[in-house]
């Protein structure tokens, strides 16, 4: 079905073409929010990863799940926002949606106090953290993602451990 | 404790809220803008084949052509030009065929070099298809009247086309499901049917455009009468 999908947008069909808009924008909108937790870079970096997808739709392998594609294209412009962002302006947590209603974690009753302290970290330590927690990329996969070494990605992560230990220790979250 | 933590994490993502509607809306603007773009890439990485040059193509072909009734189109030498001729009967290296009606005119020969896999390709239209046309049969379509009908029959030879080509069960023809609603190169006061198919062990695209928008129920049946004669062999085979 979305192989037959894929094709005919191939072709030029416009209905089939929204259909598979459809499907592939709530993964590309799903990834870009974990990532940025902006609904401004967020918007603009599932845009992107749409467009992307569409002008790439000739080497997709339709037998392979389009699941893992669309999210891997719609992770890598996410980080690309968020660079372009960070040489722009520098990282401001007060902009992050944490306080919002929207972002309302999914969990516990600490999960509030969770995001907020995620979104506290570092740029580099808070995307391994959504990479590897909330979009359960490997170690290997995000390396590749963001072109490290495994090492690092490993050592940012235990980095942003021992960090949102202690800020929830004095929280008395974990 | 830091078991414990993991699994916090992982208990707290983030809620995910939904787009806003115009940001939805632009983003599948932005999307299908790309299409063009996305279809001309598909066809240049799949059909290779497929060029748009002039009848470069017909120099290393084996070409055939036939006018009247019940003649099968032939293969001979390469034309100096892509006119329109008899040459006598099918080469079995192209191992393609089809009788066409009085006022038809077609040509059948191999796209590629010599050096490559043969790919069949036929033009059969009911206008004179006029010489040193591309293999899409661009100077055809664009002189194609209300009523005409231009058929182009293209051979895929590349390992991984991207596209499925079902066994064709029965004589060739198109139906109602076949028609796209738009197709690029192809005017938007022609209608355009595509089919793919499987015979012999070769994979073929089928396109067939008509000269108005929607075609008439009786020129599209004068298409299917010269498509079910069409007749396929596997390549070396006569």
């Amino acid at each position: 079905m979305l192989a037959e999908l894929i094709e005919e947008a191939r072709t030029g069909s416009q209905t089939a073409a929204s259909k598979l808009f459809r499907v592939c924008w709530p993964i590309a909108w799903n990834a870009a929010f974990r990532i940025t937790q902006q609904r401004a870079l967020a918007e603009d970096a599932a845009q992107t990863a749409v467009q992307n997808v569409f002008r790439s739709l000739a080497t997709f392998d339709e037998t392979r799940p389009i699941e893992p594609w669309v999210r891997r294209i719609a992770v890598n412009a996410s980080l690309n926002a968020l660079r372009t962002e960070s040489k722009t302006s520098p990282v401001d947590t007060s902009e992050l949606d944490v306080s919002s209603p929207l972002t309302v974690a999914e969990g516990s009753p600490e999960s509030g106090a969770v995001i907020a302290a995620v979104a506290a970290l570092p740029l580099e330590q808070r995307l391994v953290v959504a990479l590897h927690y909330w979009l359960d990329y490997s170690a290997a996969e995000i390396a590749e993602l963001l072109e490290l070494p495994v090492g690092t990605v490993a050592s940012r992560v235990s980095r942003a451990l021992k960090t949102l230990r202690t800020e929830l220790e004095e929280e008395h979250v974990s | 404790m830091s078991a414990d933590l993991e699994k916090l994490l992982r208990e707290s993502r983030p809620a995910v809220p939904t787009p806003r509607p115009e940001a939805t809306e632009r983003a599948e603007a932005l999307a299908l803008a790309e299409l063009p773009r996305a279809r001309e890439r598909a066809w240049r990485l799949r059909l290779p084949r497929v060029t748009r040059r002039p009848a470069l193509a017909l120099a290393a072909a084996a070409a055939a052509i036939a006018i009247g009734i019940g003649i099968g189109l032939a293969v001979g030498s390469s034309p100096s030009s892509a006119g329109v001729r008899l040459e006598g009967t099918l080469t079995p290296s192209l191992g393609v065929s089809v009788d066409l009606p009085a006022g038809w005119t077609g040509r059948i020969y191999n796209a590629q070099p010599a050096s490559a896999p043969t790919s069949a390709t036929v033009q059969l239209a009911d206008l004179a298809l006029p010489p040193d046309d591309d293999d899409t049969a661009t100077k055809a379509a664009q002189q194609m009247g209300p009523d005409d009908v231009l058929i182009i029959l293209l051979e895929s030879t590349g390992s991984k086309t991207g596209f499925t080509y079902p066994p064709l069960a029965a004589p060739l023809r198109i139906s109602d499901s076949d028609f796209l609603p738009a197709f690029e190169g192809v005017s938007d006061s022609h209608a355009f049917a595509r089919r793919l198919f499987s015979t012999h062990g070769r994979r073929f695209m089928l396109w067939v455009q008509f000269g108005q928008k929607p075609a008439p129920s009786s020129v599209v049946a004068r298409a299917n009468r010269v498509l079910e004669t069409m007749r396929f062999t596997a390549l070396g085979h006569s």
